[in-house]
């Protein structure tokens, strides 16, 4: 419950007292509890009745374990320390020279538990550990010879002269143990801890929940101890929930029994990834994705499994890159390799930094020597390259990359079927530059034009008996074609209804049951542009024909075929806009709505089924409680779907449900977005142009349909 | 375990109300955690039209009085009368764990009762009038025990000082509100009825919380008239150590000079009293020891801190 037990100087002189000191020397040995006196004054008077009272042994230990917690406080800088009660207890306790202490003071420092086989009472000895300038390897109080054996001396030895070679700094160790003491610490498994604690302080690394133990040579092999077991149990005690151990002398078998997650290393650079990396959750794999980036074979076929926590590995960029050179070297790997970072690109909810330091190796000069061997492969790497750019909104990137993959146009429709590539290539595009950043066009580009006609063509001449074969590839880029006039305005409604019966057409009049769905969806597209129209009768036709068998019973005479529970979050979005829009709102749908408003919301489109919904319920709890949930949950995805908070906001502040105060905060945030973020700022101008948030507001009200057309809404 | 014996007849004698209390014969059902000298014992009886629910038959027409078990240090026990074997101790054992529970369900069915029926001299009227006789039997020969239980107990002068001033039966919930004494026995000690006491309105400790981690204890403040006042204390250390449950801390208020410290965990076997409390009254600075408690059973929210002078 006190985690660590909390004690002081006065504190101590009043427990000796009582006679029952003893009783408080297990918490003194621990000087993360150490509360030091507000004036130093009281700290050496504090001292010196110490001093005179206690047996040297036990002064000791309150001696050496206040001047770690006076040292390790405030995390480095050394203002952050107390300088007059260091004095005070450098005084008290010999140790080191009148040179080495201010060079102490100077020095960053950190707690280190070290794990022991418990000889006596105490099943951890905590050590500060420091880092000096400097080519000296360790410096250690003169009585540490007197407290630790010789493989204790050893393997801080070994430690400093690690953390030397590695980092160019020097180690420094005070042993929170009485100087007058018997000797105390054993073994050579202070090593590993003492190293990975300095290096990960020079880092920036101190994992909470991680302790180690382990002896080390100097080739950086991580050598066996005694009682890891034991060791464990001590770790768990302090709170760790995962004890970096040796490989060798853990019996597998009893693996499963440790208290917490044993992580075994064979070397150092192992258990470097795991200080650097391992947080809550990483479970038993935790050196997983280490060992994929030491194979290239492995990591082509497991890219997508890579976890993001991987990158806080200080080794991970020079050897992911090493990885990646080996497996663009391969073609066959490299196909692999670009399938799955494709997959990650594509997620909506991986990080874009983490796709980004993924992306670094699979540069333009990667690209050039993919290129060479494989254009389908380059292609595809161009192709990846492009969407990440287009999404983190970085048009020149994003630019330079589509003209790799224009460049390989020709190269590619050499192959059986690159001209859907080279399609799907165009589809992405289309709704990259335009929908997606809210930069509506009706023009169509050249290349898109060219491609439709291209696959007409092939589809014509692939005709037999009249029929024409369904063509998915050409449906999709139809698909795209009726979203980008629809989000163009009413005055397109005819080319929505055109584009997407042709959509529908290709993808086999929905008489084919593998593209019955996408055939059903273009019904979708037609809905929102009648909508927008106002063609509210063509509208409900095309709702009925939409929803199919899952259509309310009401329109149709029966009951419903398929439950509401069962459509998908589209479908109810069509239900809720149309209900909103037209006011025809089926009673039962109505409740079905309001039970399931009690229930959570992930993903688009549910912030706009909410916001309509909204709109249709009657009772001003359900109101607000769409509303807020609407704008929240819209906050919480991706550039596109952040600025549809407004709507929600707006009709809070119309309706008078929330205050200014409670609204801003929001907003703000969406003009943030709109302002510096990759969306296509003129679409946003007259919202920007306003002074204040309810300005902005009210400017959303006014113009909701023009700022947020067809699907948008 | 499993002895039955009488309690020594010189620990007899004139307690509240001017009664004269017979050491009863008890059946002693198990040690008291960290104590090898001091027992939890069940009162007998063998009267058998006076058996109840909560009543563990032990041999012929002789009953354990499950739901009256308290503390017996071994020095106060006379020679033993009878063995029983182990089945009959868990039996005794299990009821009397049984038994906090039942009981709080019987006194409040008692109380819709009493609320719904007019008075009537019925069998479970007697039964009552037994049973509340055999309690403050059992809070005398308690009384006895808190002293071998806690050397604070043992050695309080605040102690003595209540034991003097309240001598007559309601004199302590007069004093101190009867709203501060709910739940406890009004023939149980003085001091051990305080510390035990509920004292405040659960809002007020909220409220003035300190920063630190830590719990309100209860401190007797005497003038203008007797109360309880909350004081925080903070917690500096809460571990199971080889001698028991170690509570230290601190508390930030002035302590006057004479001030004791005394306090009791209700834990699931019971009440554990701190064998040994100390406070520094220059410091705030105090030292709590539970033999009885384990880090399974170390609750802070059922640990009940008293500071007070006489």
């Amino acid at each position: 419950m006190i985690e660590p037990a909390l004690w002081s100087l006065d504190e101590l002189i009043v427990w000796h007292s009582w006679g029952r000191l003893r009783e408080r020397l297990p918490h003194v040995a621990d000087p993360r509890g150490f509360m030091p006196p507000e004036d130093p004054e009281a700290a050496r008077d504090a001292l010196e009745r110490l001093q005179a009272c206690v047996d040297p042994v036990s002064l000791g230990l309150v001696l050496a374990s206040c001047l770690a917690a006076v040292l390790t406080r405030g995390q480095g800088p050394s203002e952050a320390k107390d300088p007059a009660l260091f004095r005070h207890l450098a005084n008290a306790m010999p140790g080191f020279s009148t040179r080495d202490r201010a060079r102490l003071l100077q020095a960053p420092w950190t707690l280190v538990p070290i794990l022991v086989d418990a000889r006596g009472k105490r099943d951890t000895v905590w050590f500060a550990g420091g880092l000096l300038e400097g080519d000296e390897t360790l410096l250690t109080p003169c009585w540490w010879p007197s407290v630790a054996d010789g493989q204790a001396q050893n393997g801080a030895a070994v430690a400093g002269t690690l953390v030397q070679a590695r980092i160019r700094r020097g180690l420094v160790i005070l042993p929170v143990v009485s100087p007058w003491g018997p000797q105390c610490v054993f073994g050579p498994s202070l090593a590993l801890p003492l190293y990975l604690a300095a290096v990960g302080l020079a880092r920036g690394r101190r994992p909470e929940h991680l302790a180690a133990t382990g002896a080390l040579e100097e080739s950086g092999a991580v050598g066996a101890v005694s009682a890891v077991m034991k060791k464990a149990r001590a770790a768990r005690v302090l709170g760790r929930r995962a004890l970096i151990c040796p490989d060798q002398g853990v019996e597998l078998e009893r693996k499963g029994s440790a208290p917490l997650t044993l992580l075994p290393v064979k070397d150092l650079e192992a258990a470097e990834y795991l200080w650097e990396t391992y947080e809550d959750q990483s479970g038993r794999n935790a050196l997983a994705d280490f060992q994929r980036l030491s194979h290239p074979e492995e990591l082509a076929h497991t890219l997508h499994l890579v976890d993001a926590r991987a990158r806080g590995w200080h080794g991970f960029q020079p050897r992911y890159r090493e990885a990646v050179e080996k497996i663009a070297r391969e073609p066959a790997l490299t196909m692999q390799a670009l399938e799955r970072l494709a997959k990650i690109v594509r997620d909506p909810q991986a990080d874009p930094a983490w796709i980004q330091r993924l992306l670094e190796p699979w540069d333009a000069s990667c690209f050039q020597s993919v290129a060479e061997k494989n254009a389908l492969a380059a292609f595809q790497l161009a192709q990846i390259r492009w969407a990440a750019a287009t999404r983190r909104g970085d048009p020149g990137e994003a630019a330079q990359w589509a003209q790799c993959c224009e460049a390989l146009q020709d190269r590619l429709l050499q192959y059986p079927d690159g001209i859907y590539k080279v399609c799907d290539f165009l589809n992405r595009r289309l709704v990259s530059e335009r929908q997606a950043l809210y930069r509506f066009d009706p023009y169509l580009p050249q290349d898109v034009q060219d491609m439709v006609r291209s696959l007409e063509e092939e589809r014509r001449l692939r005709a037999r008996d009249g029929r024409k074969p369904a063509a998915p590839a050409l449906g999709k880029l139809y698909g795209t074609i009726a979203q980008n006039y629809g989000f163009c305005g009413p005055a397109y409604l005819d080319e929505v209804r055109r584009v997407v019966s042709a959509a529908q057409d290709a993808f086999g009049l929905g008489e084919l049951p593998e593209y019955r769905a996408d055939w059903r969806r273009q019904f979708h597209y037609r809905l929102y542009a009648e909508l927008d129209a106002e063609a509210w009768e063509a509208a409900q036709f095309t709702l009925q024909a939409y929803l199919g068998s899952s259509g309310p019973a009401q329109r149709r005479g029966e009951p419903w075929a398929v439950p509401p529970e069962r459509w998908s979050p589209f479908e109810h979005a069509a239900m809720a806009r149309f209900g909103a829009e037209t006011g025809a709102v089926d009673p039962a749908y109505d409740a079905w709505a309001r039970d399931r408003l009690k229930r959570p919301f992930s993903g688009h489109p549910w912030p706009l089924w909410l916001w309509n919904m909204g709109r249709i319920f009657s009772t001003k709890e359900e109101k607000r409680s769409a509303w807020w949930k609407s704008a929240e949950l819209s906050l919480m995805l991706g550039p596109t779907a952040q600025p549809m908070a407004l709507l929600p906001l707006a009709w809070l502040h119309r309706e008078g449900l929330a205050t200014a105060a409670e609204l801003e905060p929001h907003v703000e945030r969406v003009v943030n977005l709109l302002t510096r973020g990759p969306l296509w700022r003129p679409h946003f101008e007259s919202l920007l142009a306003c002074p204040t948030a309810i300005g902005l507001l009210e400017e959303t009200i006014r113009r909701a349909s023009a700022l947020f057309p067809f699907t948008y809404r | 375990m499993g002895d039955l014996r009488r309690i020594r007849e010189d620990f007899g004698g004139w307690g509240p109300r001017g009664r004269y209390f017979n050491p009863p014969l008890v059946f002693l059902v198990e040690e008291v955690k960290g104590r090898k000298d001091v027992f939890r014992a069940a009162q007998v009886h063998d009267f058998p039209a006076l058996k109840g629910p909560g009543d563990t038959p032990l041999f012929a027409e002789v009953f354990a009085e499950s739901w009256n078990v308290y503390p017996v240090a071994r020095w106060r026990l006379g020679p033993l009368v009878r063995r029983m074997d182990q089945a009959v101790t868990a039996r005794v054992l299990k009821n009397a764990r049984r038994r906090p529970h039942e009981n709080k369900q019987a006194t409040w069915a008692k109380g819709v009762e009493r609320d719904l029926r007019s008075p009537a001299y019925s069998e479970t009227s007697f039964l009552e009038a037994f049973r509340r006789l055999e309690k403050e039997t059992a809070a005398f020969f308690t009384s006895l025990a808190l002293s071998d239980l806690s050397e604070t107990f043992a050695t309080s002068r605040l102690r003595r000082a209540l034991m003097e001033k309240f001598t007559d039966f309601g004199a302590l919930e007069d004093a101190f509100g009867s709203a501060v004494i709910l739940e406890d026995d009004p023939y149980e000690d003085p001091l051990l009825r305080l510390v035990l006491s509920s004292w405040m309105p659960p809002s007020l400790p909220m409220a003035a919380a300190g920063p630190a981690q830590g719990f309100f204890v209860k401190k007797i403040r005497w003038a203008p008239s007797p109360a309880l006042e909350p004081v925080w204390a903070e917690l500096r250390a809460f571990e199971e150590t080889e001698d028991g449950f170690l509570v230290a801390g601190k508390i930030h208020e002035r302590v006057c000079e004479e001030a004791e410290i005394h306090a009791v965990w209700r834990i699931p076997a019971g009440r554990a009293l701190a064998r040994e409390a100390v406070i520094d009254p220059n410091t705030g600075y105090f030292r709590l020891l539970f033999p009885e408690v384990t880090k399974k059973t170390a609750i802070l929210a059922f640990l009940e801190v008293l500071i007070g002078r006489p």
